[in-house]
């Protein structure tokens, strides 16, 4: 017989509700981890989209950035050095991979399964271990925390979210200069007619080779930040990561019109927002209506499936 | 009449507060990586210890919100953020990633982790002894050392082990180093075999044919989840298998030491209700299982042609050597 104890209020606890976070922060959080996935989004849309090359390195190369952002933290070289560093990996990764189908010519899809496959060994040698810390409780300063440090009367999550809109941002313009330049155009080129493009004396495989390095940077960069986002990298982070950055590009562009390459990259990076957002929305009142933990990925699936019906649905049923 | 009136607006005030307070039910975030067994056992164990030990009865004055990432990193933030938003009063995170989700989600909102198998390298408590800040939970570390010895008390001749493991997992990576090193102190070799999925597991096994004198299997996730693979293999070969969760003692399995996760979970509970009564996460010490069970499986000796008598003598003896050395060991055998 066990003494039920006198029901204890939440209150019992001292200093439990300080700095639980509202509403508000909560969506600036989901947006945040949309701007994250948005870097992603952005170079998943180089390779889908402007080359129209189904790049599944993706899987691969955004853990490989967290690892070897991680290794260069733990070798002591500061989080700048570590972003750069991803970013020279993913680059690899992308070049390998464009290596494989330019040179070797093996298929596409084939080419990006096959270094996916080898990173998945790379990483877990970069690492040493599947699953590293990068904590603060082991001494690491990540941007974040040094951002925190800088500014230390604005709350934390505000400085986040102004960083990483900062950062998106300046990423978006600067892939659109890019994309703007002779190679950019090229590389555009490449992806609606090979043959076109070759006889205006442009190697389309150079193209194809620049475009996926570009993007597998991009994704590097992705997996980088959001090591330093959650505090630890681990050896299936990049589970699912193409199809979230490809259904990321698709509902910007269902959400937002325009075949601008300006109205483009930004349909990119709202699209990963919302996308990311009602994950989260899910997530948290799905249990309003009866949904359960287990449900989510269904509920991912079934959102994406609405949006991409949503034109079809609104010509047959919008005219009648 | 103004008096009266005074009293009954007293009153009233007073009915309604304690009414609420009478509502204000803790509310407990619980999420875990994956659903697996030994993860849902935890679960299920804290849930049931927290009801029959310390009085915490679901919807009367405790609220679950229990939570799976299923295997997805990114989702595994997104649940840490909701349970910030929604103001749990505590966050019970099961397994490596989910815990350092949650504790890169708050610094306030106390945190017990369980089935974390190395709690300092991921980066959840500074120390062992005194986690500080608002982390405390239970390490899941097997007690690797004890299972080897095992294996070599009931096999005195034996000179190579064998074992299989996911280099993916970062449990197992920790486990198979000390495996390692326990080998080496009793004079014995070890053979290692990796896969990287279920699909794996069968071949791994095979290669391991030949080489060993017996296979030991640690709690690698996705092992265990092929587990009757190795089963097949080792009754096929007549090689003792030797398990570290007794949960998953099934086919071709001789024996298994180790903790019950139904049992982690229960003391996880512990820790749990001791912070719901007002003592700080920080200055609990990082926990590892109390109890061990001992359990074999009488078919597997019949085909193995060992005798289950003299298999008994020795368990005993070696129940005896761990009871000496301060370790409870039970006794079973697999029905």
């Amino acid at each position: 017989m066990t003494e039920r104890p006198r029901v204890r209020g939440p209150a019992s606890y001292a200093g439990l509700r300080k700095g639980a976070c509202g509403i508000r922060e909560f969506f600036l959080y989901s947006v945040q981890e949309g701007l994250l996935f948005g870097i992603l989004a952005l170079g998943v849309f180089i390779t889908f989209r402007c080359l129209n090359f189904p790049d599944l390195t993706v899987d691969g190369s955004y853990p490989l950035g967290a690892a070897v952002f991680a290794l260069m933290m733990y070798r002591g070289y500061g989080p700048i050095a570590g972003v750069v560093g991803a970013l020279a990996a993913g680059a690899l990764a992308g070049l390998f991979t464009g290596v494989l189908h330019t040179f070797s010519r093996i298929p596409a899809l084939l080419s990006g399964i096959l270094t996916m496959i080898c990173l998945y060994s790379i990483n877990l040698r970069i690492m040493g271990r599947p699953n590293i810390s990068l904590s603060e409780n082991l001494g690491h300063r990540t941007i974040f925390v040094i951002l925190r440090d800088a500014f230390p009367t604005v709350p934390e999550v505000y400085v986040r979210f102004l960083f990483l809109f900062a950062l998106l941002v300046v990423l978006k313009f600067l892939l659109d200069a890019f994309l703007q330049t002779e190679i950019g155009l090229s590389i555009r080129a490449t992806g609606d007619n090979e043959t076109l493009v070759a006889t205006q004396g442009i190697n389309p495989d150079d193209m194809k080779l620049i475009g996926i390095s570009l993007s597998n940077a991009l994704v590097a960069l992705s997996g980088a930040m959001f090591a330093q986002y959650q505090s630890f990298v681990d050896i299936n982070m990049g589970i699912g990561m193409v199809i979230s950055g490809l259904a990321s590009v698709i509902v910007g562009e269902v959400l937002l019109r325009g075949k601008t390459i300006f109205v483009m990259t930004l349909q990119v990076i709202v699209g990963s927002v919302v996308y990311r957002l009602a994950t989260a929305v899910a997530l948290n009142w799905g249990y309003s209506i009866g949904f359960k933990p287990y449900d989510l990925k269904l509920f991912t699936g079934i959102l994406v499936i609405i949006i991409l019906s949503f034109p079809v649905l609104k010509e047959k049923f919008g005219k009648a | 009449m103004r008096k009266i009136g005074i009293v009954v607006l007293v009153l009233f005030v007073l009915g309604v507060s304690l009414g609420a307070l009478a509502q204000d039910k803790v509310k407990i975030g619980i999420m875990q990586i994956v659903d697996h067994p030994a993860l849902n056992a935890v679960r299920q164990g804290f849930i049931d210890a927290m009801k029959e030990v310390y009085g915490y009865v679901e919807g009367e004055n405790v609220e679950y919100d229990a939570q799976s990432a299923q295997g997805d990193v990114a989702t595994a933030n997104t649940i840490a953020r909701k349970f910030v938003t929604e103001k749990v009063d505590l966050i019970v995170s099961i397994a490596t990633p989910t815990s350092q989700a949650a504790v890169n989600a708050t610094r306030d909102i106390p945190i017990v982790f369980s089935a974390v198998t190395d709690p300092v390298s991921a980066g959840l408590v500074k120390d062992l002894e005194k986690p500080g800040g608002n982390v405390t939970g239970i390490s899941d570390m097997t007690p690797v050392a004890r299972q080897i010895a095992l294996i070599k008390f009931l096999f005195p001749e034996a000179k190579r082990i064998g074992t299989l493991y996911n280099a993916g997992e970062v449990n197992s990576v920790v486990t198979n180093e000390l495996a390692k090193k326990a080998c080496a102190e009793l004079g014995l070799e070890l053979v290692e075999a990796t896969v990287a999925s279920t699909a794996d597991v069968a071949i791994a096994a095979q290669s391991l044919v030949g080489k060993v004198d017996a296979i030991y299997v640690s709690t690698d996730n996705t092992v265990v989840s092929a587990l009757d693979a190795v089963g097949n293999v080792c009754l096929a070969n007549k090689i003792p298998l030797i398990l570290a969760d007794p949960t998953t003692i099934g086919k071709g399995a001789l024996c298994a030491l180790g903790f019950d996760y139904y049992l982690h979970g229960r003391q996880t509970a512990d820790i749990v209700a001791r912070i719901l009564k007002g003592e700080k996460p920080g200055d609990i010490p990082v926990e590892f299982a109390k109890k061990l069970s001992l359990l074999v499986n009488p078919k597997t000796v019949d085909a193995l042609g060992l005798s289950m008598g003299d298999l008994e003598v020795k368990v005993q003896q070696f129940v005896e050597e761990m009871k000496k050395e301060g370790v409870e060991v039970t006794f079973g055998k697999v029905e």
